[in-house]
């Protein structure tokens, strides 16, 4: 190795301190080093910042054992299940479907997902001469969804799978790498806390609802307040591809439009300003939350119509669902709600609005709409009553 | 100090067979990276069942979205920048009632348990709390690259994770232990390192 006139950067000294055997003894820099007092002098001062930062930072690692690796992938696997692999950023979650080895399962979410995306979220107008259909909540209802229900699911996708040659599976993969992607301004600083109401209430443009009431357990507590930005979201499909794979696993690409004038169909949400209020006693929680309607645009190329009937008619799925969200009344402007089997829902009035309440063992939850704003109120451990006086003592 | 666990090749080959749905990849990445990755989190939150959360998080999106296929696959660089970013961004908002909360739906109890001495507890608590103080005075590239040293991450994988080339990381470094040390002697005037 050659000797190196120049002296060496802090940098490259401080890289020194980490790779001694490798650098110090075989390297140009130890030759310059052991020829340049300099260059041993700053050595000898960056070695003492870093023994310093190194006895300031050891103050705050682990003093208790690492949780066990092997538990926290036990628990890591539930919440894993949970959630089920949604779509993200400059990745098609469809591309993905098909490619893990639980495929049918995750295909069931998939499915559960779109009937939510399309029949849930998406209300429909057909209002042709628009650009654009935009769409809000007006109401809300429920739909029981039933424990087993990716275990009925399952059984027909699975079915499906097996039939597939390998070409088509191949063609499937292969198609879905570009089929969709998916954009949002959301991250995790969207929702933070706000120091005071008055701060919450002014990000909502200056009309906040506040409880009067609350239930006794909660009597005196102040809430921590959250309030979440405005966003905004958005999906597109290549259309040609969605229906060829769509065709090849025997589903009607029902409601696309045609790919030879509408290559692309892109689907945007826009969330509106939200505050949430959150109260805490003795472990128990009490959430009071406000937005205005989140908008959906759909392109009025989509007969969504056609396209809720095409998703509920995918086999497999249980008969009893699919006659629960045909009963939504006004589903053009509903907003549904799956509960678990168990929990009791009834229709309520909120300050002469129409509202939902969802009453199961784990706790009770309503949710209303009134002049555009969409408010919830749920509460730990609290009956339906409740719930219904906090609801009813809002006020700004 | 400890260096990093993985090569870059085995690392592109974990990525791949992620890409491939691969459950036993999956479980190998988790097996590797765990301890550092939780290491990190601890440092930077300070909150063992933070930490833990976070460190989850960490492997749930990795799970949803798998490092994207390259030449130049970086997993640990992708998983220390995931932690570092969700970290920052938890002490930074401190949503604690939000995470409760969370908690209490996800009915899940933190892994670590156990009764430690209060007062010694305490006191361990205060002096994390004073260095964290310090910290907060840096750059947060230079408190990223500071925690991912002390971690025993390597100049390579720091490099990958806050976006620097590797023949910078000394530099950032250097910087960063000056810096730090500067600024808890400033905030502490009359204590020392030890």
């Amino acid at each position: 190795m050659n000797t190196r006139d120049q002296c060496l950067s802090d940098g490259e000294l401080r890289a020194l301190l980490d790779a001694p055997e490798v650098e110090r003894h075989a390297g140009v820099h130890a030759s310059h080093l052991a020829s340049c007092p300099a260059c041993r002098e700053r050595l000898a001062r960056l070695q003492a910042d870093a023994e310093a930062a190194e006895s300031l930072l050891a103050r705050l690692g682990p003093v208790e054992p690492i949780p066990d690796p092997a538990l926290a992938y036990q628990r890591l696997a539930v919440a894993r299940d949970r959630r089920p692999r949604a779509s993200m950023e400059g990745v098609s979650f469809m591309q993905r479907l098909f490619g893990a080895p639980r495929r049918a399962a995750l295909a069931s979410v998939a499915i559960v997902a779109l009937m939510v995306a399309v029949i849930a979220i998406a209300p429909v107008g057909t209002l042709a001469q628009d650009i654009l259909n935009s769409f809000r909540v007006r109401q809300f209802a429920a739909i029981t969804i039933p424990m087993d229900l990716m275990q009925q699911v399952a059984p027909e996708m699975e079915q499906q799978a097996k039939q597939l040659t390998p070409e088509e599976k191949q063609q499937i993969m292969s198609g879905l790498k570009g089929m969709d992607s998916f954009s949002t301004t959301l991250n995790a600083d969207s929702v933070r806390p706000a120091g005071s109401i008055d701060e919450a209430r002014a990000h909502l443009g200056g009309t906040m609802l506040v409880p009067s009431e609350l239930p006794q357990a909660f009597a005196g507590s102040q809430p921590q307040i959250y309030i979440g930005d405005a966003g905004h979201a958005e999906y597109t499909l290549d259309v040609a591809t969605a229906q060829r794979i769509l065709n090849t696993i025997s589903l009607k690409p029902g409601g696309l439009p045609d790919p030879a004038q509408t290559p692309e169909v892109t689907i945007s949400l826009e969330l509106n300003p939200s505050a949430v209020l959150a109260y805490e006693a003795n472990g128990q929680h009490l959430i009071v939350g406000q937005t205005a309607s989140p908008v959906l645009n759909i392109p009025s190329t989509v007969d969504v119509e056609a396209l809720r009937e095409a998703v509920l008619s995918i086999p497999g799925l249980p008969p009893e669902l699919v006659a629960q969200i045909r009963a939504v009344q006004d589903w053009q402007h509903t907003l549904i709600i799956p509960v678990p089997a168990g929990a009791k829902t009834s229709q309520e009035k909120v300050d002469g609005a129409p509202a939902l309440l969802i009453e199961a063992k784990e706790g009770s939850a309503v949710l209303w709409q009134k002049g555009g704003i969409l408010y919830a109120v749920a509460g730990q451990g609290l009956s339906g009553s409740d719930v219904m006086r906090v609801a009813g003592s809002m006020d700004s | 100090m400890t260096v990093s666990h993985a090569t870059a090749a085995s690392d592109g080959t974990l990525v791949q067979a992620l890409h491939a749905g691969d459950e036993e990849a999956f479980a190998e990445v988790f097996r590797r990276y765990y301890p550092t990755v939780y290491g990190v989190l601890l440092r930077i939150t300070g909150a063992p069942d933070e930490a833990e959360d976070l460190t989850q998080e960490v492997f749930l999106r990795l799970y949803q979205r798998p490092v994207p296929l390259g030449t130049d696959v970086n997993l640990a660089g992708w998983l220390y920048r995931v932690a570092s970013n969700l970290g920052f961004n938890a002490v930074r908002s401190r949503r604690r009632l939000r995470d409760r909360v969370l908690r209490w739906a996800r009915l899940e109890r933190p892994l670590v348990t156990g009764a430690p001495n209060p007062a010694a507890e305490a006191e361990r608590s205060d002096a994390a709390a004073r260095v964290r103080q310090a910290l907060a005075d840096l750059p947060e590239r230079d408190r990223t690259v500071l925690i991912l040293r002390h971690s025993g991450v390597s100049y390579a994988e720091i490099a990958a994770a806050v976006g620097i080339r590797t023949s910078s990381v000394g530099t950032v470094l250097a910087r960063a232990e000056r810096a730090l040390r500067a600024r808890y002697l400033a905030r502490n005037p009359g204590a020392g390192e030890e």
